[in-house]
């Protein structure tokens, strides 16, 4: 009697944790290989992104939600450019090994290294859209989901640096062009930031003057 | 023995004096009678719900910079919640009256030093009244505030209820200056510069 209850405590918990792990309105990806191959191959033929943006960061113990916008350029290799225009104009550029935040009054200039939250989250960025980000298995545990739409790449951090400040990110591929139209970065709170990219360009000229502050 | 009087009231002078930072030395003072015991005062009007400031933080020669939502919950306490411009929280923290609370700290920031940095200079904007406060008026626009024991003081310049800056002392040193400026009667800016430390806290105030 005692054994039945036991197993059938196991079954209920491997049923909830399954549960947990399936994102809502996402199914576990059957041909994950092949479409990671595809992302890949993709993905590395973008040289450039230019979009807008929009930032939409959720507090839940406050019950608040503050939604930013602004534009997006990346350029091989590792140049981003993020440019917040509202509610305040704000830039962080990442140029390499360099990095500026540059505010209405003032630009301050770091190393990436110096500043190893923005660096990890620039690395992820970076890989996400050079497509490299799939070869990260020792810094991430990544699964593959989708729906009709969308493939969601859930990316649970595995370092215990990273899991301090994020339970885990997800990124939403437009399964036509394959292209990022969204990333979430999930707080061990709860508490979370989507940034929806939208009107993108690809592989145009963007200027290597742009990934420094104006 | 009247060298023994003398030297005992020279060194109560001393020991009085020696208490109030040199800039109010010179100015006239009057205790304020418990019946018209001014408290001291919270900086956000009773009206406030929330609002959202540009925030900066230097200490030590390194710099955060980001968003605070700073929010008044249905059980009157304030939250503080700093993230960086992507959205990634560094603190979350809780006051209510004196009682303050770490709800969260980035764990490569949580360090005693900055937890009770922070505690002390924010709890000031929040506490309507500290435990043994004795409040003292120097001249129209100066009041001063014991806290805790002799040794702390706060001086409020501009308005009892509405100070522009408040200076925080121990043992006559001064040690955090603090400026507020209001734009209808909303403390639109707060900035804490720590006078013997590296450090400052800015808060701007952002229209959304």
């Amino acid at each position: 009697m005692r054994n039945n209850k036991f197993l059938i405590t196991i079954c209920l918990l491997t049923i909830v944790s399954f549960c947990n792990a399936q994102p809502v309105g996402f199914k576990a990806l059957q041909n994950a290989s092949e479409v990671k191959a595809s992302i890949e191959k993709t993905v590395s033929a973008v040289s450039s992104i230019e979009s807008d943006f929009i930032q939409n960061q959720y507090m839940t113990a406050l019950a608040e939600q503050m939604t930013m916008k602004g534009h997006f350029w990346f350029k091989k290799e590792n140049k981003l450019r993020w440019q917040y225009t509202q509610p305040m104009q704000y830039q962080i550029i990442m140029n390499g090994s360099k990095m500026w935040m540059k505010d209405e009054q003032r630009v301050n200039e770091f190393n990436i290294s110096s500043n190893r939250m923005f660096g990890e989250i620039n690395d992820i960025m970076t890989s996400c859209l050079q497509g490299s980000i799939f070869k990260k298995t020792d810094k991430f545990k990544i699964s593959f989901y989708e729906n009709s739409k969308q493939f969601m790449v859930l990316l649970v951090p595995l370092k215990k640096d990273m899991k301090g400040f994020l339970k885990n990110i997800e990124l939403y591929i437009n399964k036509k062009d394959y292209s990022v139209e969204k990333l979430k970065m999930v707080e061990p709170s709860g508490d979370y930031t989507s940034i929806a990219f939208q009107n993108k360009k690809t592989n145009h000229e963007i200027p290597d003057s742009r990934f420094r502050p104006d | 023995m009247k060298f023994r009087i003398a030297g005992f009231a020279l060194i109560s002078i001393f020991l009085i004096t020696s208490c109030i930072p040199a800039a109010y030395r010179h100015l006239s003072r009057e205790t304020i009678p418990k019946t018209q015991r001014t408290e001291f005062p919270v900086i956000f009007p009773d009206t406030f719900t929330k609002a959202v400031y540009r925030t900066s933080l230097s200490f030590f020669g390194n710099s955060l910079s980001g968003i605070s939502f700073i929010k008044k919950m249905p059980d009157s306490s304030y939250r503080v919640v700093f993230t960086n411009e992507m959205g990634i929280k560094f603190f979350d923290l809780a006051f209510c009256g004196k009682n303050f609370k770490v709800m969260y700290c980035m764990p490569k920031l949580n360090r005693k030093i900055v937890i009770k940095l922070l505690r002390n200079d924010l709890q000031m904007l929040f506490t309507d009244k500290f435990e043994g406060e004795k409040a003292e008026k120097y001249a129209d626009s100066v009041y001063r505030f014991r806290y805790k024991s002799n040794k702390n003081y706060y001086h409020l310049i501009g308005d009892e209820h509405q100070p522009t800056k408040i200076i925080f002392a121990r043992n006559a040193k001064v040690k955090v200056k603090t400026t507020i400026l209001y734009h209808d009667n909303f403390p639109e800016m707060f900035i804490f510069e720590h006078q013997q430390m590296k450090i400052s806290i800015k808060f701007q105030k952002m229209e959304l």
